[in-house]
């Protein structure tokens, strides 16, 4: 038999417990080598975060905890949905399993949605490195209010004083920031953040075609393994997360908690 | 052995439970005036956070040991690879002599 998922014994394994570590084996290989994958970045991380603590700080305190607070509950939740997905199959409870593999997806979107909004607000507030950063362009808010209190300022000096107002104003200590090094942690931000997306979309994929699977009645008792694989690679996702926030969003300090 | 082990719904509940209360901790050591030390702290919640995660929720405390081993390679290489470029980058302006 070539094709199997669990349940029916291939021909080159002895019996199905066999079969079964095979399968679960292959997913973690393939998870070793996505643990490197996301090593390189947080090694540069590390590299950077130690020769340029303050900008680090300052940049991580710009960043909104409150939305990375709730996506990282929506994301532990859905890890524990999946996890009770693979004890329904077990027991062979259709009905449970939909549910559970269709609260995981809705938790995974609400987590994009969150996330959506959270880039959203960041490109707004010029938040994002290039030609449009907030220490060169100033947002047209803080530009009326500026020049509202100081009608001759340039653009330049309205721009400084953004910059400051955002990320030097609060520092513990009185430092001057340099704006390169302030825009190379928001590109850590945009990529780590970002490939952590592109993973997340990936696993939705996977948990809709299983959720397709159980509306189908196709998910039987003996193809709870499918989940369980699944799972294991939707774990691995949240656990980027869980390094993620730390090193981001929690890497300065923080005063307020607003949307 | 066809038959499987399983964890119950109580133990994950139960983990979960666990995992959001260090993830409020985490929040509350950011409001806090920690200074620098708030990220090792968070740090080791996480570190915390993914050994439950793989232990009870990978099932990694009932895998066989080759999976085991699969996983603490992960452990090695990552570590391999943060102690050669981390010493590399940090010691360039150290002078030869």
């Amino acid at each position: 038999m070539a094709h199997t998922s669990d349940g029916v014994l291939a021909t080159h394994f002895d019996d199905l417990g066999q079969q079964r570590s095979a399968m679960r084996l292959g997913m973690w290989m393939f998870l070793v080598t996505e643990a490197m994958f996301f090593g390189g970045v947080f090694c540069a991380y590390t590299a950077y975060r130690i020769w340029y603590p303050h900008e680090w700080e300052a940049a991580s305190s710009a960043l909104n905890v409150l939305i990375a607070g709730i996506n990282s509950f929506l994301l532990l939740t859905s890890s524990l949905t999946i996890t009770l997905a693979i004890n329904a199959a077990h027991k062979g409870e259709q009905a449970r399993v939909k549910l559970m593999l269709f609260l995981t997806l809705a938790l995974a979107l609400a987590f994009l949605g969150f996330k959506a909004y959270e880039y959203y607000s960041d490109f707004k507030e010029h938040l994002v490195p290039g030609p449009t950063f907030v220490s060169s362009t100033p947002t047209e808010e803080f530009e009326k209010e500026y020049l509202h209190a100081h009608p001759e300022a340039t653009r330049s000096e309205i721009a400084d004083a953004e910059f400051h107002h955002l990320f030097e104003q609060d520092a513990a200590e009185k430092v001057t920031l340099n704006p390169g090094r302030v825009q190379l942690f928001f590109m850590f931000y945009y990529i780590m953040t970002g490939l952590h997306v592109v993973h997340m979309l990936v696993g939705i994929g996977v948990i809709a075609w299983l959720y397709r699977m159980a509306l189908q009645g196709r998910i039987g008792k003996d193809k709870f393994l499918l989940i369980e694989i699944t799972s294991l690679y939707w774990h691995f996702v949240d656990m980027v997360w869980l390094f993620l926030m730390p090193l981001l969003y929690l890497a300065g300090p923080h005063k307020h908690l607003h949307f | 052995m066809s038959e499987e082990k399983t964890t119950s719904d109580g133990t994950y509940y139960l983990v979960y439970i666990v995992l959001a209360i260090m993830t409020f901790a985490q929040l509350a050591v950011s409001f806090s005036g920690l200074g620098p030390m708030r990220l090792p702290v968070n740090m080791g919640i996480a570190s915390v956070q993914v050994i439950l995660l793989s232990f009870v929720f990978m099932h990694l405390k009932g895998s066989d040991s080759l999976t085991k081993i699969t996983a603490a390679s992960a452990l090695f290489f990552l570590g391999l690879l943060f102690l050669f470029i981390i010493t590399d980058y940090l010691t360039r302006q150290w002078l030869a002599y």
